[in-house]
Order: structure tokens, then C-alpha cells, then sequence
């Protein structure tokens, strides 16, 4: 796989907490997805990848070339943005402007400015501008969505970027990593956290499942619709199905769970139909397995 | 192109599907690209690597090839296929005729010069 | 020079330093009010004397609390909970962009104190103002000094502890010399110029305590 980050035995401590140690890869062209539930790890594995915070052990590659995120070059070519509060409190889109037009070479005001417009919150030229403080969880993530845009980025590594949206703005947040791929010609990569995939499932080509700190499985989103299936039975074929089931759901009357592909033949000979599974059902289904079988 | 998103059929699949009518009607001839894999993902509104796949599954049937840096290219057709495959799609849509005209209660010779005068407007 | 004052206007965007123009307004402002009022003529000259013995002194702490608030603004990003932790954090050669704004906050707070004891000398000069602007300068470069061991601390109760003596000591001065003042009496020189060098002495070590720690203690998350 042609990759824009590896990470090697990537480890991060903390007293009641640990991430990894992981290995993984991000693949260079697409946008990757990190799913998991609330806790699973991936803010702290977000933030280590961006040098917000260090790892305690481990190594990743950027870019195939360099390990060091201290590397301002690295820097400049990532677009992060955080969950929530990540801008001061005081500030407007002012300060932003003003801040991350000092801090990279890269930030286009003009830019900036259209984007706000588009997503329609103050931008650096609104009077009397809302403070951070003032503004609302979607609109703090519009503003940091818009200063990362209005930068020539290589990856972007973004936090929740569509939890705090409305579904409208939802989608106009995934046109807009859509065409940064496209603009990107295969060069460009998205990486993105959600612990609601549905939300995002058309803007998912590769995704990373998560629990507890660990990577649970990972993959190219259609081999993964390939290698699993939704398998859907009467109550009292249960039973017999069982041991093919990862994760399962059952009430009097039907069950459903996740299985292998590979067992499709074997749960039709039981009864039992299966179907392609969505992204979410996919999530649903592995994650619900990882937690059975922590 | 159209994407129908809770369709039973993969959404990769309806767009291999729409590619391979436009190339057997000549509506994409040899030597033409297809939109590029992220471009048509922006439009469709699709992940990347779902119209990847429906590209891969034309490439297999060797409708389309790769092209190093310039994306896909329609193959050269095997005209008799290309003709064996249009005979047939002739055939549904007359079979189809015939039934309707069955159904209106148009006899042969009707539904004959009804052919006839459409085929002259051409 | 260029480089820290581009590194403090990434940390403070427009913000920051607004905040303290406007300090500074308000403070100029309640001074020449009460300047205003203690010219009214009144029948008891006492009462405007003694007002000003005791509102000013405690007014003057406000200084101090300038340059503190300045400080305080940028090492609080180095503080996981605040907000804005992570976006200076993500930032190219944000270790070097922290340390280099520091540095501009001091300088900055160099000059706020400056300015502040020289407004305070000139009063000084006019009117029998209690405590002497050596004493207050002396206080501010200690309460800044003491900021900048602290800066990097995230124990909210440490911080709180190590600055409020030096509020009480404010206290305590401006108290000690308007009893003074009112026996006709000065704190003596000594005093004065001992206080300022120990404050000048511990300013200096708080500045390249932070300067010399500030780019590791950027990074220990």
C-alpha cells in the first residue's frame, strides 16, 4: 500500500489510560476513517499524530520520509483541528486570521474569508465578531474547518469534524473533503474520527476500528463490505448459527449479527440469509464484538 | 450517470453497470477517458474508493484500461461482441414492443408501418 | 525582536493585547478621576487626603496585575484545559514560537511597569502619595518574577499560593507607610533601594528560570 503515514509500535501512557502499542497505515490518496466509541483512544491517538502531545514509545513515518513532527515542513502540511476548544476562548475570526496567518506560510486570508461566508460564520472582516466563548459547538468547528482549509495542506487530520455539524452542514463538510481529494490528484489524504459513521459513511474509503486503545480491525471500506457479512435469521435457527456468529442480536422471534463472508455458504445451508453490510453496521458489529471479547 | 443510495444493488455496481451501457451504445467510443476516480466520487457524492472499485471491475472485463497518470481509458470493442450485444438489447426492446402493441390490440401490420414511419423520421 | 513579536501575535491574535490597552484605559481613567475628585474643594481638607492615602495604594497593585494578566496569558496555553492548548501546540516550531513569546510578554510588562512608576513618580511629586513608586515598582517586578517560576505549573493552588503573598506584602507596605505618612514620617531609603534590588534579583532569575525551561516544558505532554 502506497502510504502517507505508517505508524510502528506507537505507544502513549498515561496513569489509567494506554494507547497501543499500533501499527498501522494510512493510506495516500483517501480518506480514512477512525471509528470507534467515545474512550476508545482516537483523540489521543489524533493528537500524538499531530504533535499536540508525544508519544511514549513507537515511531510513525510522514510523508514515506520523515519521523520527526517537530520538523516544521511536517507541520506545514498538516491540517489539524481539534474537537472543541481548540482556539482560545476570547477570540473572533479576527484572531484566527491574524494568528495562523503568522504561524504558516501557507494561510490565504482571501481564502478564509470566502470559506466563513460559505460556512456561514463571522469571518475576519464581520463587525463586531462573536467570540469563541459566544459561539456555538458548530460554529467553533465551521471557523477551525475554515482556518484549515484556507491552508495548502497535504493531510488532514481532523477530530469529530462532523459531530458538532447539522446534517446539512454535514454534507457540505463532505463535499468538501471530496474535493480536496479530487484536488489532490491521489496526492492528498484525509484522515478523520467519528464515533458516528453513518453520518460519514459516503466520505469513508479506508477505516480504522478502534477499542480500548487498540486498532480491532482496519481495511479498504469495499473489502471489508467483502469480508463481512450481516447475517439475518429466525429465532430458532439461533442456535445452530451461533458459533458462527462474531456479535450478535437475538430476540423471540429473529437475530442478526456480524459474520465472515467466508461462512455465507454454511449459515444459507442453516437457513440463516446474510447481506452486505453498511459501514455502520459494520461498526456496530465489531465493535460490539471487541467488547465481548476484551 | 445516477446513483440510486439505498438501491439493493452496490453502488459500485450501478456504476460499472451505467459505463458498460454507454460504452456497448457507443456513447463512450474507444480512446475516451472516463471521468477521473476522484472527480466522479466528488460529483456522485460517493466514497473514493467505491467508484475505484466499479473502475476495477470494468478493467476485469476489459471494457476500460489504465492509463499511467491519465486516468482510463475505453478499450477497443470487439465489434462482433459489440454487435451481438446490441442484437440482443434490439430483441428485449421489440419483444417489448410487440407485447404493448399486443395489449393495445395493434395487429402486425400495424405495428410493421408504425416501425416503418418512425424509422424514416429518423 | 521581530521574531517575538511575530510569536506574541500568534499567541494573542488581536485579543490579548486589546485586553490590556483597555486595562490600562480603565486604570488611567480611575486615576484622573480620583485626581479630579480629591481637587474638589472641600471644607474638611483632611477628607481628600486621606482618601487618597487610602484608595491609592491599593490602586497602584493594579499594577502589577498588568503585567501578571500579560504572563499569565501565554503560559496558560501550556495548560491542557485551556482552550486553545491544542491549536498552539499543532503549530511549525511552536516550542521556539512559546519561548519567544514570553520573552515579548516580559518585555511587554517591562514597559507597562515603566510607564506605570513614572505616572506614579510624577503624582508622587504633585500630591502626598503614600507609598513610593520604588516600593510599587519593586512589588510588580517581584510579582512578575514569581510569575515566571510559576508559568508552567497546571496546579491551580500552587499558583494561587506563591502569588497572593505578594499581595499581602502590597498590603502590608502600603499600609506600614501610610501610618508612616501620617507620623511625617518615610520608609528609609535603604529600605527602599534593598527591596528593589532583591525584587530586581528575583525578577532576573524568574526570567531565565522561564526562558532556560520553557521550549522542554512546551513538549512534556
Amino acid at each position: 500500500m502506497d502510504s502517507i503515514l505508517t505508524a510502528k509500535g506507537l505507544t502513549k501512557k498515561y496513569s489509567k489510560f494506554t494507547l497501543g502499542g499500533l501499527d498501522f497505515e494510512i493510506p495516500r490518496g483517501f480518506a480514512t476513517a477512525l471509528i470507534g466509541a467515545n474512550g476508545a483512544g482516537k483523540t489521543t491517538l489524533i493528537d500524538t499524530l499531530c504533535g499536540v502531545i508525544r508519544a511514549t514509545s513507537g515511531e510513525v513515518t510522514y510523508f514515506g520520509e520523515d519521523t520527526d513532527i517537530e520538523e516544521a515542513a511536517i507541520r506545514e502540511k498538516i491540517g489539524y483541528c481539534a474537537s472543541s476548544s481548540f482556539f482560545p476562548q476570547g477570540w473572533t475570526a479576527k484572531d484566527i486570521a491574524m494568528s495562523m496567518e503568522l504561524a504558516f506560510d501557507s494561510f490565504n486570508r482571501e481564502k478564509f474569508r470566502t470559506l466563513c461566508e460559505q460556512l456561514d460564520v463571522d469571518s475576519d472582516i464581520t463587525k463586531k465578531p462573536k467570540p469563541m466563548y459566544k459561539q456555538s459547538d458548530g460554529n467553533r468547528m465551521r471557523l477551525s474547518l475554515a482556518a484549515v482549509f484556507a491552508r495548502e495542506t497535504d493531510l488532514l487530520i481532523l477530530d469529530e469534524p462532523g459531530s458538532s455539524l447539522d446534517p446539512l452542514m454535514r454534507d457540505r463538510l463532505c463535499d468538501r473533503l471530496r474535493e480536496y481529494l479530487d484536488d489532490g490528484n491521489g496526492e492528498k489524504s484525509i484522515v478523520f474520527s467519528t464515533h458516528n459513521i453513518a453520518d460519514m459513511e459516503n466520505a469513508a474509503d479506508y477505516a480504522i476500528f478502534m477499542d480500548k486503545g487498540r486498532i480491532i480491525e482496519s481495511g479498504f471500506v469495499e473489502d471489508l463490505k467483502d469480508k463481512y457479512i450481516i447475517a439475518r435469521g429466525e429465532a430458532a435457527d439461533y442456535d445452530k448459527a451461533k458459533h458462527l456468529l462474531m456479535s450478535h442480536s437475538k430476540n423471540r422471534t429473529v437475530f442478526d449479527g456480524l459474520a465472515l463472508a467466508e461462512n455465507a455458504e454454511e449459515l444459507a445451508r442453516l437457513g440463516v440469509d446474510s447481506e452486505a453490510p453498511t459501514l455502520q453496521q459494520l461498526s456496530i458489529g465489531l465493535l460490539k464484538y471487541a467488547e465481548e471479547t476484551r | 450517470m445516477k446513483i440510486l443510495q439505498n438501491s439493493d444493488i452496490p453502488i459500485y455496481k450501478q456504476i460499472a453497470g451505467q459505463f458498460k451501457e454507454d460504452i456497448m451504445n457507443g456513447r463512450l467510443a474507444e480512446g475516451d477517458y472516463l471521468p477521473s476516480i476522484r472527480g466522479l466520487a466528488r460529483d456522485l457524492k460517493i466514497s473514493v474508493i467505491t467508484t475505484m472499485k466499479a473502475y476495477e471491475q470494468l478493467t476485469e472485463e476489459g471494457l476500460i484500461a489504465p492509463v499511467q497518470g491519465k486516468g482510463y481509458i475505453v478499450n477497443p470493442q470487439d465489434r462482433e461482441m459489440v454487435k451481438e450485444q446490441h442484437l440482443r438489447l434490439l430483441e428485449q426492446h421489440l419483444q417489448n414492443a410487440i407485447e404493448s402493441a399486443k395489449l393495445a390490440g395493434i395487429d402486425r401490420e400495424e405495428l410493421v408501418n408504425m416501425i416503418n414511419l418512425l424509422y424514416d423520421i429518423e | 525582536m521581530k521574531d517575538m513579536l511575530r510569536s506574541f501575535r500568534i499567541f494573542t491574535g488581536n485579543y490579548t493585547l486589546k485586553t490590556v490597552f483597555q486595562m490600562l484605559l480603565a486604570f488611567v481613567a480611575v486615576f484622573a478621576a480620583i485626581t479630579l475628585l480629591s481637587l474638589i474643594p472641600v471644607e474638611d481638607e483632611s477628607f481628600a487626603e486621606g482618601f487618597l492615602t487610602a484608595f491609592l495604594p491599593a490602586f497602584s497593585l493594579f499594577l502589577p496585575l498588568c503585567g501578571v494578566f500579560l504572563l499569565n496569558a501565554i503560559y496558560s496555553y501550556n495548560n491542557p484545559i485551556t482552550p486553545g492548548f491544542k491549536y498552539f501546540h499543532s503549530l511549525p516550531d511552536s516550542d521556539t514560537a512559546y519561548a519567544q513569546a514570553i520573552a515579548a510578554a516580559n518585555l511587554f510588562t517591562l514597559i507597562i511597569m515603566v510607564l506605570g512608576v513614572t505616572g506614579h513618580y510624577i503624582y508622587s511629586v504633585f500630591a502626598p502619595f503614600p507609598l513610593s513608586p520604588m516600593i510599587s515598582a519593586a512589588l510588580a517586578l517581584l510579582t512578575t518574577g514569581i510569575t515566571n517560576f510559576i508559568g508552567n505549573v497546571k496546579n491551580q493552588w500552587v499558583r494561587i499560593f506563591s502569588v497572593m503573598p505578594i499581595f499581602c506584602l502590597a498590603g502590608f507596605a502600603s499600609g506600614f507607610s501610610s501610618a508612616m505618612l501620617e507620623d511625617g514620617e518615610r520608609i528609609p531609603d535603604t529600605v527602599i533601594w534593598i527591596s528593589l534590588g532583591v525584587a530586581i534579583a528575583v525578577y532576573v532569575a524568574g526570567l531565565v528560570y522561564a526562558l532556560a525551561t520553557c521550549k522542554k516544558k512546551w513538549r512534556r505532554e
